[in-house]
């Protein structure tokens, strides 16, 4: 950014001399005249330019247009202080002279003085309000500063300036998207030319990084051509397109890969996922086998599919992937923790037990693990097995927020009551893990079901009031504010709770009909084929 | 020891009972230890009833559903027969024998005699679920309802040891509607039974539809989100044998849900009979009676709707049951398994917390489907027991859970008197383990030996009846009640019997468990205390009367009317 502007600055110096001077057809140049000095400055003959005006300020000390070109021809020679000696001068001589003002500020803005260039540049609007090189540069100002409202009132005031370069079209689609003004920014992005490699690769990250996966996938496809790494922007459209849910043409767009020769571990994890986006199921498992034999020893694929195929429920494709995972990756703990969490979701509880005891067993140290092989413990119903080991690893872990909240839940699951050692436990237990994990919800619902069993209603409120706002489609915050706004005595806000619980609960009916009714669809469909 | 001593006016202003003391001759040491047996006895008891779900590659819903089982002492000789539903064949499923419901009747000497056909109680065509007993017409003699899917029937017992099929007449067919369990109440204290119908989904067999994974051995039985729930239907007995559908004028017909089990009771103590139906995978809804002939819905409100962390739950079988002895209906629900059981403690005012893990009931469950269930004091320590018979919904489920089955073990939990459960594993062996697909569950002392059995109906499996063996070491007291002016059976009486420091409550409730009717009678186990000091009986009529020092060990029938009154509230 820093070269461009920088050249930038040099085109606008010039610029702001020549606007109201126009060009002159013939001169002679043996004369020292401001005429032939001007020319010379157009030329780049800046030093001869330097000279010439020199004299000519000697002579007349006071004419403005000299002070000015003097500037304007040091700084072209890099004599950056000089110049803005010179251009001192003029507006001493002429406050009001504010092409001096702007080639000060904008000498500062360049050698890095962007209090100073700021100020001038302020001053030049005070005398010429719709300034475009002013709104123009304080647009820079303002946006180095993250100032992003004030950037954008500059920017759309510096008219087509803005549209001049590409990185100022990016950092003003910066801008517009930190405000949530998704639409100008892509319009702006489009603006962009079919020749501009880099700025469309940038483009797409810019927008990919705000969920505009459909524009971004458009952006990244059309900097193919042109960009330094062709399959960074090629992968990078397949990503769009996969995040953004566009399975079909994710796919299709892979084949440009596959066809360029391209075949990395990361591109065939990518494509399974579209598959499985595109209920591919087969197709997907074959590009995830073709991934690991790419490069069977990257553990972050096979964790990603899983959780993929956790999202989509498909579980027993998530257990094959950790069977090949664990194949090639047997000391994994990651991947038996995922591969125990594929089992427990497949009811194999006693199958999901020896995964996490034995990932737990691989990575002493590591609390996760532990932390699940606890949750196996307690769904097995050995809620004291689950204490004990719980207890042991917040020892080596004590800050691990998850162990904290398990435990609590292990405890009030044992059967705690309303007051006693176990209940404090719990409590100290829950107090812990929010405080270690503030947004982690679970962790509230169960602190505020506590303060209520302890008839501490004011706290539990204050717990489950946040914990709603963290998790708004859960049910176990909403109902149990219900519950406690009712012990209150707020049947208002009790009700209306209560009326949300309700609805979410028919949502979820509502998904079952919508499931059942899609696989009657695909079924009748099968059948007819 | 046989049958019940009836209270006679040696009664009235004494206070006093005569009755018989079964003397135990083992001591409290050999008491405390005692192993309970519970023996499958149904093969040796002549039981041969194999229920008939009429499982079919289609998946109909109602075959994975069904069907209960039930006690009733049709003949009036003190011996509880039993009573179980059965299906019956389907546009899919064709059967070379029509299968029918099965009445077996108490030959008193551990045996059973198939008395179906005399007694024209087969149910034939009906693809039934739920059985309700009662005596809806007072004239002594217990009637038998079966609930069904698409309509039910109404057997008049004629005496004699015949029924009539008075469903037309009494106009409560129920018909178009998927009638689970049901239970007999009085909710407007006319003296006569009401009958209240948990209804489950809309499911036709035109409307059936493919669920489960890609694959024909994946497929499986639906959802009931799948379809839309039913409202319960409520009957009030108008006399003469005659019915009217009040549902929507009571208010019930706002409330559609997959009703499956039900209970009538009165969880606010405030003298009228309210009503609990456990639903499918929606909010169980609990109606409180507002004593004008309507009912309002305050599951929600009274905190017994959802589980903890408010989720609906695939809610079955339900029963109540004052669990930590202070007086007030906690309510029990069975739930599929991934789900807790949920026990809802009753904290009074209307209010209802979800007690599950402070009962220590919150994985004890966690990896059974729970249908039927019943708390009963298996071994007569004074404390209400749990049983829960278990049986998953999906008879392929191995091919989605590898460590599920189709079959699976029922269970039986110990209350410590404090409202704790623990695995009755180490005091109790015999049958209980064994897998099965159950369903309902009813309890009943069938052999009058002091102690509780049970009655466990398993789809598209024979029944099992489990007679419970040394369970009388502890002495008991069994309470037959028998109104007047309040309906015969006293359904909606509330009981308080005090022996020494053992203090308890019961309810004559109706339904309980799932599709399955329970002895009318009220047991309290008394631990090692001989003597009961006082029974204090609160009658739907609202007459409340208390007898004192009666001895243990004994089946008594108290009539209303004959005790010492203590005033009318």
């Amino acid at each position: 950014m820093s070269n461009s502007i920088s050249n930038f600055t040099i085109r606008c110096v010039v610029l702001v001399l020549i606007v109201g001077w126009p060009k002159m057809s013939a001169v002679d140049c043996r004369d020292e005249t401001y005429e032939c000095a001007l020319q010379q400055v157009r030329d780049g003959q800046f030093s001869t330019a330097v000279q010439a005006l020199e004299n000519l300020v000697n002579r007349t000390p006071v004419d403005l247009r000299l002070l000015n070109l003097l500037g304007i021809a040091l700084t072209g020679i890099h004599e950056s202080e000089k110049a803005n000696a010179r251009f001192l001068e003029a507006i001493s001589i002429d406050p009001s002279f504010y092409p001096a003002l702007k080639n000060l500020a904008i000498n500062e803005f360049n050698v890095g003085q962007r209090n100073l260039a700021e100020f001038h540049f302020q001053g030049v609007l005070e005398l010429q309000p719709t300034d475009e090189i002013a709104h123009f540069y304080l647009g820079e100002i303002a946006f180095d500063t993250e100032n992003w409202d004030l950037a954008v009132l500059h920017y759309e005031n510096s008219r087509n300036k803005v549209f001049d370069n590409p990185g100022t079209m990016l950092r003003y689609s910066t801008c517009l998207l930190r405000l949530e003004m998704f639409q100008e920014a892509v319009s702006v992005l489009d603006r962009l030319t079919a020749d501009q490699a880099e700025p469309h690769f940038e483009a797409g990250a810019l927008l990919g990084k705000v969920g505009r996966y459909a524009e971004a996938a458009e952006h990244f496809g059309l900097s193919a051509e042109g960009y330094s790494d062709r399959y960074s922007a090629l992968y990078n459209q397949v990503l769009m397109l996969v995040r953004g849910s566009m399975y079909s043409e994710a796919i299709e767009a892979s084949e440009r890969l596959f066809e360029g020769g391209y075949r990395r571990a990361e591109l065939y994890n990518l494509v399974s996922e579209a598959y499985l986006g595109n209920h591919q199921l087969q197709q997907a498992y074959d590009a995830l086998r073709s991934a690991t034999q790419v490069d069977p020893k990257h553990e972050k694929s096979y964790g990603d599919l899983i959780s993929l195929c956790m999202g989509f429920s498909n579980f027993q494709l998530g257990l094959d992937i950790a069977n090949v995972g664990i194949h090639h990756l047997p000391s994994s703990y990651r991947l038996h923790v995922q591969r125990g969490v594929m089992q427990a979701k497949l009811g194999r509880l006693n199958e999901a037990q020896k995964d996490f005891q034995y990932a737990a067993e691989l990575s002493p140290q590591e609390p996760l693990p532990h932390a699940t092989l606890a949750i196996a413990l307690m769904q097995q119903g050995a809620l004291n097995e689950a204490i004990v080991s719980l207890r042991e690893q917040l020892q080596a872990n004590p800050d691990y927020f998850l162990s904290r909240y398990l435990l609590g839940e292990a405890l009030v699951r044992s059967g705690v009551g309303a007051s006693g050692a176990a209940s404090d436990q719990a409590l100290e237990a829950f107090e812990t893990a929010v405080r270690l994990h503030p947004d982690f919800a679970p962790a509230r619902v169960s602190l505020g079901k506590l303060l209520l069993k302890r008839d501490e209603i004011d706290a539990a409120i204050e717990h489950l009031e946040i914990a709603m706002a963290l998790q708004p489609d859960e049910s176990a915050p909403i109902y149990q504010l219900a519950r406690a706004y009712q012990r209150q005595g707020d049947a208002g806000r009790a009700r209306e709770l209560m009326a949300r619980v309700r609805v979410l609960a028919e949502k979820r009916r509502n998904e079952t009909m919508d499931s059942v009714l899609r696989d009657v669809i695909k079924e009748s469909r099968s059948q007819v084929h | 020891m046989s049958g019940a001593s009836r209270l006679s006016d040696r009664w009235r202003g004494t206070a006093a009972v005569l009755c018989s003391v079964l003397l135990l001759t083992i001591s409290e040491a050999q008491r405390a230890s005692a192993i309970i047996v519970f023996t499958d006895i149904s093969e040796a008891a002549g039981i041969r009833f194999v229920h008939y779900n009429a499982a079919s590659e289609e998946k109909y819903l109602i075959e994975t559903m069904g069907s209960g089982c039930g006690w009733i002492d049709y003949n009036g000789d003190a011996l509880m027969d039993l009573y179980l539903v059965n299906g019956t064949a389907t546009h899919v499923h064709q059967p070379e024998i029509i299968p029918t419901s099965s009445l077996y009747r108490n030959n008193g000497d551990g045996t059973f005699l198939d008395v179906t056909e005399q007694a024209a109680v087969g149910a034939e065509g009906l693809f039934g679920m739920g059985v309700a007993v009662g005596d809806y017409d007072n004239d002594g003699l217990q009637d038998l309802f079966v609930a069904g899917y698409d309509r039910s029937i109404l057997y008049r017992n004629n005496g004699h040891g015949s029924f009539s099929d008075e469903t037309a007449l009494a106009g409560v067919s129920n018909a178009g509607r998927w009638g689970s369990s049901a239970a007999w109440f009085d909710y407007d204290r006319d003296g006569r039974l009401d009958l209240i119908i948990a209804n489950y989904v809309d499911w036709t067999p035109e409307g059936n539809v493919r669920c489960g994974n890609p694959g024909e051995e994946y497929r499986a039985y639906c959802h009931p989100d799948t379809y839309s729930g039913q409202s319960p239907t409520l009957y009030l007995n108008q006399g003469q044998g005659r019915f009217k559908d009040v549902t929507k004028s009571s208010l019930l017909s706002l409330s559609r849900a997959s009703g499956l089990g039900v209970i009538t009771f009165d969880y606010d103590r405030d003298g009228w009979q309210d009503i609990f139906i456990a639903n499918d995978a929606m909010a169980n809804s609990l109606f409180r009676n507002n004593g004008d002939g309507t009912f309002e819905e305050v599951a929600y409100t009274s905190g017994i709707a959802l589980s903890e962390d408010g989720k609906a739950e695939a809610g079955m079988g339900t029963d109540a049951a004052d669990t930590n002895g202070n007086g007030w209906m906690d309510v029990f629900v069975t739930h599929l398994d991934f789900e807790h059981d949920r026990l809802y403690r009753n904290l009074r005012q209307g209010a209802y917390e979800d007690g599950t893990f402070a009962a220590k009931l919150g994985y004890a469950t966690f990896n059974y489907s729970g249908f039927g269930t019943k708390f009963f004091d298996y071994d007569n320590d004074g404390s209400k027991d749990l049983f829960i018979a278990n049986g998953h919904i999906l008879d392929n489920i191995h091919l989605y859970h590898a460590e599920v089955t189709y079959a699976e073990q029922n269970l039986l939990y110990k209350n410590d008197g404090t409202g704790r459960f623990s695995k009755a594993s180490t005091s109790v062996r015999g049958d209980l383990k064994q897998h099965f697909v159950s369903r309902g569950a009813a309890v009943a002392d069938f052999d009058n030996d002091g102690d509780i059995d049970v009655l466990v109906s398993n789809n598209g499996q024979p029944a099992q009846l489990l007679r419970n063996d040394g369970g009388n070491r502890n002495h008991w007291l069994q309470i037959q009640l028998v109104g007047k002016e309040s309906n015969r059976d006293g359904v909606g009486a509330r009981v308080k019997v005090v022996a020494g420091d053992l203090t308890q409550y019961d309810e004559r409730k109706g339904g309980t468990s799932y599709q399955s009717a329970q002895d009318p009678r009220l047991h309290f186990g008394l631990g090692h205390r001989v003597i009961v000091d006082s029974i204090e009986v609160t009658w739907p009529s609202g007459l409340r009367e208390v007898f004192h020092s009666l001895e243990s060990n004994r089946t008594i029938i108290i009539e209303e009317g004959m005790g010492t009154g203590v005033g009318v509230p």
